[in-house]
């Protein structure tokens, strides 16, 4: 037959596989030490984009230097880093060198981690990664989970689990609840599972933007009344919007008490379960019928790293499990006891799955338990410097103190003008934008815009956060000057 | 508050060069004696059992163990689904250049959700997309995500039909496949709510095609039932057999009839790269949406899927949601906010594997990589009919070829234990490793030849040894 040529194949020769692995981790190593001396985001420049908008389908190939020159020049100058140690926008996620290579080796061995008989030592990492998140957590021995690519998969996994185990499959009349604080991609879950818009109540939060319990259940004694079928709570372990965290323990007694489903996004905060915090703010997490918890967000690994764990890990195959001939030899060849609950495919809504527990595995493999728990812990540390460093400067109303390394808060101008405060924290979040020294995000909390500072990152430094304080000070005083002058 | 290197949990710089390069040794030096190692490893439980007891590490330990422990007891212990002699499922055989770019995008964690925070990562996610949109033929103004799988890209695709050809009303809907359609579109319509009973999984055809005359049948009396028929799923390259459903005609039927036409193409799509794959797939360019799994047939590590639909708005109008802290994202580049495309907000970035590995080998070479998969599948069937031992159930297309052992009695029992008891003894054996399925009352086996590392020898010594694997078991019988 025809072609040995290696290009045709695919293939580069060793020389050139070494010379481009080893250029890509010394660009990694030079980026990974010196990430605080990046600007935190970058000015836009269309003519940039345009000219990758432009760019037809390559007929031939071209030298992998010059495409890893493109990639740095169009793409890495334009990222924001969300793993710069001045980033407290959203909820930052900074990673960790190992656990990038573990991402290499598990692209490079290309290991399928779906059906037991094809990547046994993949399948068994997985389960114990999995045991060991559950052991953090305090769920029961027969709980289980997996891997998932983040928090809208979990959640969504979730409630498809609370759907069949609960429901029996069966939507009609069907009602779920949870706070206006909750993530949107657990009603958008919800959403793409078929319920209508109105199946879901989001009850308006108590003054800590937490799910006011009391509330909670006079909505469901109301909708059973209506002849309606409550089935399902959705708890946040720590918001996006202030770190708030629902009254987990209060709501797992309800939920017992009235027969539903607990399903807890814990998606950022549930990291903290590994602290010295975690009695006084995670209380009754262990509870939870479903629990979403991301890793790339506070466990320090590169997205994408999430698990869903359940507590009897048969719910998921019964949820998610389908027959298919091709695969059938594969099963026959299963370890029986074992088999079912190893064959990943069938515990979630992916077939082909890449080896996400690998990185996890292998990060704490190499820091151990005892760093990861400092890390985590600095970052409630940090926020409470920043709440602190805040109060001092007199300048700012702490609107949600220091909670799950998120605090926010909003500028307090000189005559008090509420519209004039929250124009000014509004655009705030552009100017420091522009400035690119830190970056930090705004958003909504009962009328007040306010800005908040993540702190996740354990590479921040008391003097960032100090700096980054001391410049929110000087941006917020410009701003207010030009708002005054625009008005007067 | 200063801590230690450790407890940030990072390395120095000359620890992470070192760990680096030796991660980046031992992947050059798998890729050079890969097709020298057993296709599959046999199972030992006890080793397995053990590594299950590791408590959680309260300790850290030095990363050259870590990486060894992951050697010996994980990458060994995994069989090897990108061998040029691993032909069962569907094989994924990866790249160098698509892993680097793994290995980028998880060290620079980027993050392509939100076109603000990364607009290069958006544009050229965009650009990506648009090169498959090419080269499967859709029209300029359709437009696409990346995802995790042909899952996802199935689901994601259907959850789009639901919206957009139901206006979100799940009551009466009806969808048809064949019973050659994977799974995971039965799985998907669940998920999204729908009742098993809502998608009619017809009889294939002789070929194992979606018949035109049943599903013509099949809409009308639905209709007459007072059913709503709104979406037929057409495979583009089945996993039993690669066949490949009348997407031409079942276009046609779709615009007639007002129907959705969604086509899992997850792995033949790819084929539209060569000229046997153009006639293969004729009409695979009108489907309303597409699923194609870039990590099956365009040789990148998994995960690297991609739905693409006619409309790109359609992905918005499905998937948007507003929230307080993202707000200020919306107002600009909608079709740029990744976020908003598909099921996940947060994603990695895996449209980066794909472009690289088009730049750096180019369409041409990647066409022939391709078309490899057609040939080496052809020179199987042509081996196996020479072998005589052996009856072609379906030929060779879109690189997979089905067969099943013909023993000298014409028993057709035996004919099927012999075939199934084949695969096992292939697991045993570790040379190559092919899969069965069952095709009516055929217990047939497979070889899916969509390796372009895949040599003539490694094909040729493949039916060499199941032909003596076979007649070994038949005298044991």
């Amino acid at each position: 037959m025809r072609n040995a040529n290696p290009r045709d194949q695919l293939k580069l020769s060793p020389n050139d596989m070494r010379e481009m692995g080893y250029r890509i981790i010394d660009m990694l190593v030079d980026y990974t030490g010196a990430q605080a001396q990046f600007p935190v985001t970058r000015a836009l420049d269309h003519a940039t984009f345009e000219e990758i908008l432009d760019e037809p389908l390559p007929e031939e190939g071209t030298d992998w230097q010059d495409v890893l020159e493109q990639f740095e020049r169009q793409v890495l100058t334009t990222i924001d880093h969300l793993d710069h140690p001045r980033f407290f926008a959203y909820i930052p996620s900074s990673s960790n060198f190992v656990s990038a290579m573990a991402d290499a080796l598990a692209s490079g061995y290309n290991i399928f981690n779906a059906l037991y008989p094809l990547g046994t030592g993949a399948a068994v990492v997985e389960r114990l990664a999995i045991s060991w998140l559950r052991e953090l957590c305090g769920m029961p021995e027969e709980a289980g989970g997996l891997f998932v690519s983040g928090g809208s998969v979990a959640n969504l996994s979730g409630l498809a689990v609370a759907r069949q185990i609960q429901l029996g499959g069966d939507m009609r009349d069907a009602v779920a609840y949870c706070s206006d604080q909750a993530h949107f991609v657990i009603s958008r879950g919800l959403r793409i599972l078929g319920f209508a818009p109105e199946q879901l109540r989001e009850i308006h939060a108590d003054k800590d933007f937490r799910l006011p319990v009391a509330e909670l259940e006079r909505a469901i004694a109301e909708d059973k009344a209506a002849g309606k079928r409550p089935f399902c709570v959705a708890a946040t372990a720590g918001t996006t919007n202030t770190g708030a965290v629902d009254p987990l323990a209060d709501l797992a007694d309800l939920c017992e008490r009235e027969g539903l489903w607990l399903h807890v996004d814990g998606a950022y905060g549930a990291s903290a379960c590994l602290t010295q915090y975690r009695s006084q703010a995670l209380a009754g997490i262990e509870r939870a019928h479903s629990l979403t918890w991301d890793a790339h967000k506070w466990m320090f690994q590169p997205v994408e790293c999430s698990a869903l764990l359940v507590r009897d890990r048969h719910w998921l195959s019964a949820t998610f499990k389908e027959t298919a001939h091709f695969l059938t030899d594969a099963e026959a060849h299963s370890k029986e006891e074992v088999g079912e609950e190893l064959n990943f495919m069938y515990q979630g809504i992916q077939l082909t799955r890449y080896f996400r527990a690998l990185k996890f595995w292998m990060s704490l493999k190499v820091f151990g338990l005892g760093a990861m728990r400092r890390a985590i812990e600095r970052g409630f540390e940090l926020a409470e410097l920043a709440e602190s460093l805040l109060r001092k400067a007199g300048k700012w109303e702490i609107v949600t103190p220091a909670q799950m390394a998120i605090v926010t808060f909003r500028y307090k101008p000189a005559d008090g003008d509420e519209a004039l405060a929250n124009q000014v924290t509004e655009e705030l979040q552009g100017a420091m934008a522009a400035n690119g020294f830190a970056f930090a995000s705004t958003t909504h909390l009962a009328g007040k815009t306010v800005m908040r500072l993540v702190t996740n990152n354990p590479r921040t430094s008391p003097s960032d956060l100090r700096q980054t304080v001391q410049i929110m000070a000087r941006l917020a005083a410009e701003l207010e000057a030009k708002l005054k002058r625009a008005e007067g | 508050m200063r801590p230690s290197p450790r407890q940030t949990l990072e390395l120095s710089p000359a620890e992470m060069r070192r760990f680096g390069y030796r991660v980046i040794d031992q992947l050059v030096d798998y890729y050079e004696t890969r097709s020298e190692r057993r296709v599959a490893e046999a199972l030992d439980e006890e080793a397995l059992e053990m590594m299950l007891q590791d408590p959680l590490p309260r300790a850290g330990m030095p990363w050259d163990e870590a990486l060894d422990y992951f050697e010996r007891e994980v990458a060994d212990r995994s069989n090897r689904v990108d061998h040029p002699r691993f032909f069962a499922y569907i094989p994924l055989a990866n790249n160098f250049v698509g892993v680097m770019a793994d290995a980028l995008a998880a060290g620079y964690n980027i993050f392509n959700a939100v076109w603000l925070q990364g607009p290069g990562a958006a544009q050229l996610e965009r650009l990506t997309v648009d090169w498959l949109r090419q080269i499967v033929g859709m029209r300029a103004g359709a437009g696409g995500a990346f995802v995790s799988g042909g899952s996802v890209a199935n689901l994601t695709a259907l959850a789009v039909a639901r919206r957009i050809q139901l206006e979100g009303e799940i009551q009466g809907g009806v969808a048809y496949c064949s019973d050659q359609t994977h799974f995971v579109v039965s799985r998907a319509l669940r998920l999204l709510g729908f009742a098993p009973g809502q998608l009619r999984k017809l009889p294939s055809d002789e070929g194992f095609r979606l018949s035109l005359p049943r599903l013509r049948a099949a809409i009308a009396s639905d209709r007459r039932a007072g059913l709503r028929p709104f979406c037929v799923v057409a495979s583009a390259g089945a996993t039993n057999t690669g066949a490949v459903d009348p997407l031409d005609e079942l276009a046609d039927l779709c615009q007639a009839e007002n129907l959705w036409l969604h086509v899992d193409g997850a792995y033949g799509a790819p084929a539209m790269l060569t000229d046997q794959g153009k006639r293969a797939l004729h009409g695979l360019g009108r489907a309303h949406s597409l699923a194609l799994d870039a990590h099956k047939w365009l040789f990148q590590p998994i995960e690297c899927g991609c739905v693409l639909v006619r409309e790109k708005g359609w992905l918005p109008r499905t998937f948007k949601e507003t929230s307080a802290v993202l707000k200020d994202i919306e107002l600009e580049g909608e079709e740029l906010n990744y976020g908003y495309q598909g099921i996940q907000l947060t994603r990695q970035f895996r449209a980066l594997k794909l472009w690289m590995s088009f730049k750096v080998f180019g369409l041409d070479a990647i066409s022939e990589a391709v078309a490899a998969g057609f040939h080496n599948a052809e020179m199987a069937e042509s081996l196996l009919r020479d072998a005589g031992c052996w009856e072609i159930v379906t030929p060779a297309q879109m690189a997979i070829v089905t067969f099943r052992y013909r023993p000298r009695t014409a028993d057709a029992a035996l004919a099927n234990q012999i075939t199934h008891e084949l695969v096992g003894r292939l697991l045993e054996d570790g040379y190559a490793f092919a899969s069965g399925t069952r095709l009516r009352d055929k217990t047939v086996l497979r070889m899916c030849c969509n390796n372009p590392r895949t040599t003539p020898e490694d094909i040729k010594e493949t039916v060499a040894l199941m032909g003596r694997l076979v007649a070994e078991l038949d005298i044991v019988q």
